[in-house]
């Protein structure tokens, strides 16, 4: 890395040709690009006014063309085709591909804990996150796939909410019924009161049919 | 067909010293003044079962009457008027004083049937039960009731005393208290 600054500068624009050219080649093939599902917003980009590379693009043309990378903060950076990414990008800080992690040994990944290389590209600075992250999911509290349903239990057992073994208990929704409740009515009369010589008045009365 | 009971449980009857024992005279009396002789029930079925097989049950009916009696003087309202509940509750607290079993009153459709708890067979049709039953409740409402016994279940059918025969030999046919009381149909009287 002995490069002078004028060596530097000629790389620079070297690599400014290269971002030219592929634009322009990529004017020249949008409906190859409109085919592809994810191109749905560059194949707008013909029509919007290509961004100035030095001046700051407006909000609206702030999203790039497909592929083209973007800094943090959302500022198109200049773009490049993949060999030159590859050879722009140092991955000699990266563990091989094939390197297992054991899980237990790495670090929740937290934004908060990017390491930023000195001497980094902006195309650096953008996929950090993505090259940086380790290969595991958040972690997350172990819970089954579907808490289990408890069985019937008297209303007042399970009135507090309750955690147990990592299962949240809490109290039901009370049902609601889907449809008003049908009263029902007695077709018979109300029983009156009657005294027992009235009721023995009647057992006295039966015959045989 | 729906069946609704009322036991003793519900009565107001205070069995409180109602038996007063004079152990210097050597006899005992019920509430009312009358002089009770305490048996065993291997002493009273032989006697129950002469009377049955001599076809007279005088005696017993006359002792369901004596309960009516007692019955009576304990209740504030006269039995026909008053609530079947206070009826059977007073009756059936004066019989179980004198260890005749545990009334209930019970409805199968508009008959009514007593279903006695409590007490062994003192014969083989429980026509003594069914004597005293008779008594009882004849002397009680004034009016001539017959209590048939049904199927040796300990229930008693309260019928007008014209139609016991007929409900006596369904009874005897092995019919069901329900089939009997489905046999039958109240009348204007």
């Amino acid at each position: 890395m002995s490069m002078t600054s004028m060596q530097q500068v000629e790389r620079l624009q070297a690599l400014l040709e290269k971002v030219k050219q592929n634009r322009s080649a990529a004017r020249e093939a949008p409906a190859s690009a409109a085919r592809a599902p994810m191109a749905a917003a560059p194949a707008a980009a013909p029509r919007a006014p290509a961004p100035a590379p030095a001046a700051a693009p407006s909000p609206t043309a702030r999203k790039p063309a497909q592929g083209a990378p973007t800094t943090p903060v959302g500022m198109p950076t200049p773009a490049r085709r993949a060999p030159a990414i590859e050879e722009e990008l140092d991955f000699s800080s990266l563990p091989p591909p094939g390197a297992s992690r054991a899980p237990a040994q790495e670090p929740a990944f937290t934004p908060a804990e990017r390491r930023t290389r000195p001497g980094a590209t902006p195309l650096e600075m953008a996929v950090e996150d993505t090259l940086d992250r380790p290969a595991v999911s958040p972690v997350l509290p172990q819970q089954p796939a579907r808490a289990p349903v408890p069985a019937a239990q008297p209303v007042a057992a399970a009135a507090p909410a309750q955690r147990r073994d990592g299962v949240v208990l809490a109290d039901p929704t009370p049902p609601t019924p889907g449809r008003p409740i049908a009263q029902t009515l007695s077709k018979q009369p109300p029983v009156l009161p009657v005294s027992f010589g009235d009721l023995l008045k009647r057992s006295l009365s039966l015959r045989p049919r | 067909m729906a069946v609704l009971a009322m036991t003793t449980s519900d009565s107001s009857f205070d069995p409180g010293a109602f038996f007063q024992f004079d152990l210097a005279k050597g006899n005992v009396r019920a509430r009312g003044g009358s002089r009770v002789l305490v048996v065993t029930e291997g002493v009273l079925g032989p006697l129950i079962n002469t009377a049955v097989s001599n076809g007279d049950l005088t005696a017993i009916r006359s002792l369901g009457s004596q309960l009516a009696h007692i019955a009576t003087t304990s209740m504030n309202a006269q039995p026909n008027a008053a609530t079947p509940e206070e009826v059977i509750g007073h009756a059936g607290g004066v019989m179980s004083l004198f260890g005749w079993g545990r009334l209930r009153l019970e409805h199968w459709g508009e008959a009514l049937v007593l279903h006695v708890e409590g007490i062994a067979p003192l014969d083989d049709d429980n026509l003594a039960v069914a004597a005293l039953l008779g008594g009882l409740f004849s002397t009680l409402c004034a009016v001539e009731v017959a209590c048939v016994p049904v199927a040796q279940t300990g229930r008693y059918m309260m019928v007008d005393p014209r139609i016991a025969e007929q409900v006596w030999n369904w009874s005897k046919e092995g019919e069901s208290l329900a089939a009997i009381a489905s046999k039958l149909v109240a009348t204007q009287r």
